[in-house]
């Protein structure tokens, strides 16, 4: 009997996962004041492609999307577009792991090993994957609350401390779209809301089948106002010049806080919340990179795989970029390009029209 | 139970597991302890004749911050070292080499900028502080006037045995109470020079004329020691100084952001006769429009004040009494008003943000006049009302002098 995970752990870990790294990098920051719309209308245009995801799942519900692709495109083009996907997942894994090595580099552990801040990140993730998909469910359920406790706290505290300035967002409705369209596409609808194919690994594991779409959606929506939201606080405290030239905005924000000279230095307690959700966001990316590579490879205990896994993309995460810039610049300019839009909108759009076709054959 | 959760491992992860215990370890590498390590409290920066920069950096000699004699040390509670060099980041290294023990920023408090480099340009000095993650975006930045950033530093102060802490409370206070000045934050004020259609007008601060051995205990021991005073406000074009003014000028700027929390304002009225109000809550509206070219400023203010003093013979008995009274100071803060905006026309600084307001109020137009505003700003009409209602009187009614001249 294979571990399950409910829908209140799967609606946990989705918002998390979506929020991960999105939150830490500002993805809509590029729209300047507007970020907000941005997020929000990729994340509508993120559900579009959600229920792309699911759709592929009601043909296969109990199969993972590097089996399903065998199936619809045959077995040899099927198992290198599996194959494709699970190097996908695992550079994917290298890069969040890398942006919070860099962020606890930069903000915290200036003289300790990048190596080691890695690695004790790694070695939760691969203790959580051992345990399994029933284990990181319930985990994620008990960060949910702790970690959005702390999320609006953080907020509360700015509020009270009257730093939100409204006058920053105005004026509402923006003159110019030509930024805002270029940040929905294909910068914030690739990352984090093109991300959820990875959930397309996960989709299996769910107890009840028929709440993927419904808890899904829901999610999505959740995770893209909570974004839109904390952009907008940000956008108010810290005015869109300096948010698009701060390199950790939230951070930057957070640290603004002094109530009485007695609640000062917020960026503590961000960084720990940041760094466990990014932990999430690799748990997951982990998770299905060894899975995937489990299928391709047809190794029954998928535990043999962790160990190597883990160190490759522990050494893959210095290995992709020299330095913290020249990441941020390939993970803007390059990545969603070349990997997201054709392993996330390309390919799976594709495979449904197949798979719609093939089915459609058999019920004639 | 220990042992079973071991059992249950496999032998990679065993190794792992020591592996990863060895890492902790490695988390200690960036420790140090509280004793070994000097807080920097304050920075001045100042600009040198060849052109380098000069840093103070005002550490705290914990020994001697605690006023118990028996285990503070003798000498002052700060230590201020001076560094130089062609950028701020060098001359603030250069300042690391006297140190005794490294410096950590975390609770740096101020920033003074000297003239001569707020003349030059503002971003410049704030990029290192700005760049630094240790540093708070929280600190306070100020500019010196008349005279050197580090002899602002240097300056032992009473109340408050850090120099640099008391320029803080200082001007939190004037801000507080007098509403003539105001600390504003590295990030405000960056947010302050890169929005178009406003700029930002700062504090300055100096020390009294007559500066006699100011970093000296001796100092202290005078009833009224010489320290540094906020003594007007620097207006800002962009990131550059380009005039000052006095004191009480910044009202104007404080009142145009609603930011004024009280003050007090002394107007003639009648014949020989003063009064000194209390302005208790003072907020403002902007209006902007341009017609054929030429931006037309509105600006309604409206406040609550009490009266504090009244000089010369004065009945008041009801509201018709209050009346020219009432007019009067709503004279002399329009009369501030368009002083200040006559000022900064000037200089064709928009400190009071009528561009920000255009841009809120008329989007399509600020887009067309966004890149001549400054030069547009200077033939603006401008149009103020001020409507202040005076609601106590203090604890009497007549003026003292009033009911002596009536008895005799």
């Amino acid at each position: 009997m294979k571990e399950k995970i409910n829908t209140i752990q799967f609606f946990c870990l989705i918002v998390l996962f979506e929020i991960g790294s999105a939150l830490l990098l500002e993805v809509g920051r590029s729209a300047g004041k507007y970020g907000w719309i941005s997020l929000i209308v990729a994340g509508l245009l993120g559900c579009i492609l959600y229920l792309v995801y699911t759709k592929l799942h009601t043909y296969y519900p109990s199969l993972p999307l590097t089996q399903y692709t065998q199936l619809i495109w045959g077995k040899h083009i099927g198992i290198i577009i599996s194959f494709l996907y699970a190097l996908y997942f695992m550079y994917m894994a290298a890069r969040i792991l890398r942006d919070f090595t860099a962020l606890l580099l930069i903000m915290a552990y200036r003289n300790t090993s990048p190596v080691i801040l890695a690695a004790l990140m790694m070695g939760v993730c691969m203790y959580g994957i051992k345990q399994g998909i029933q284990t990181i469910g319930r985990v994620a359920l008990a960060g949910f609350v702790l970690l959005f406790s702390i999320l609006f706290l953080i907020i509360i505290f700015q509020w009270i401390n009257g730093l939100l300035d409204v006058e920053n967002v105005r004026p509402i409705i923006p003159r110019d779209w030509s930024p805002i369209l270029h940040t929905i596409f294909p910068t914030a609808l690739t990352i984090p809301f093109g991300e959820m194919i990875a959930f397309s690994m996960i989709f299996p594991d769910l107890d009840q089948k028929s709440k993927v779409k419904k808890i899904g959606l829901y999610a999505i929506i959740a995770s893209c106002l909570f974004l839109a939201f904390s952009s907008i606080v940000n956008i108010m405290i810290l005015n869109e010049d300096i948010v698009e030239s701060s390199i950790f905005p939230l951070l930057s924000a957070a640290s603004l806080v002094d109530i009485a000279h007695f609640i000062t230095r917020l960026e503590a307690l961000v960084v720990i919340t940041l760094v466990t959700l990014g932990i999430f966001k690799l748990l997951v990316f982990f998770y299905c990179t060894v899975i995937g590579i489990a299928d391709i490879l047809q190794i029954k205990n998928q535990n043999k795989l962790i160990l190597p896994i883990g160190l490759l993309i522990l050494t893959l995460s210095f290995a992709i970029a020299p330095n913290y810039i020249e990441h941020i610049y390939i993970g803007i300019h390059k990545v969603p390009y070349y990997l997201h839009i054709p392993l996330q909108i390309v390919v799976p759009i594709l495979l449904l029209l197949t798979a719609f076709i093939k089915n459609r054959k058999k019920h004639n | 139970m220990v042992r079973d959760m071991i059992g249950t491992f496999s032998k990679g992860f065993k190794v792992l597991a020591i592996i990863s215990l060895c890492s902790f370890l490695a988390a200690c590498s960036d420790y140090k302890e509280v004793n070994q390590i000097s807080f920097a409290i304050g920075v001045a920066l100042d600009k040198e004749n060849d052109g380098t920069y000069k840093a103070t950096l005002q550490v705290v000699n914990p020994s001697n911050v605690t006023s118990a004699s028996s285990t503070g040390g003798q000498g002052p509670a700060i230590l201020n070292y001076q560094g130089q060099g062609r950028t701020v980041g060098e001359a603030m290294w250069k300042s690391f080499e006297k140190l005794p023990r490294p410096a950590s920023f975390p609770h740096l408090e101020i920033v003074v900028i000297s003239e001569a480099i707020a003349k030059e340009g503002l971003l410049n000095a704030l990029e290192l502080f700005d760049r630094e993650p240790d540093v708070r975006l929280s600190t306070a930045v100020t500019v010196s006037h008349n005279s050197s950033a580090c002899s602002i530093l240097n300056a032992l102060t009473p109340l408050n045995k850090i120099p640099s802490n008391s320029l803080i409370s200082n001007l939190e206070n004037i801000k507080k109470v007098a509403g003539t000045g105001q600390s504003l934050t590295i990030s405000q004020i960056i947010q302050y020079i890169k929005d178009d259609g406003q700029e930002v007008a700062i504090s300055t601060v100096a020390l009294p004329k007559k500066k006699k051995s100011t970093g000296d205990l001796s100092n202290l021991e005078k009833a009224s020691p010489t320290s540094p005073e906020i003594d007007g406000t620097a207006f800002f074009k962009e990131d550059k100084w380009v005039t000052w003014s006095k004191n009480h000028e910044i009202r104007p700027v404080l009142i145009a952001y609603n930011e004024m929390k009280s003050s007090y304002i002394t107007a003639p009225f009648e014949k020989h006769k003063f009064v000194t109000a209390h302005l208790l809550t003072v907020k403002s509206k902007k209006y902007t429009t341009v017609k054929d070219g030429i931006p037309y400023l509105k600006m309604n203010v409206k406040g609550i004040a009490e009266i504090e003093e009244i000089k010369g013979l004065y009945t008041l008995e009801n509201d018709k009494d209050l009346q020219p009274i009432e007019k009067s100071v709503e004279e002399e803060i329009k009369k501030e008003i368009k002083k200040m905006i006559a000022l900064t026309q000037k200089y064709q600084t928009d400190t009071l943000g009528f561009g920000k307001q255009l841009s809120f109020q008329h989007p399509s137009q600020w887009k067309y006049y966004r890149k001549s505003w400054s030069s547009l700003y200077q033939k603006a009409q401008t149009e103020v009302h001020v409507d202040i209602s005076i609601k106590t009187a203090g604890s009497r009614t007549h003026s003292n002098q009033f009911q002596r001249g009536e008895t005799q």
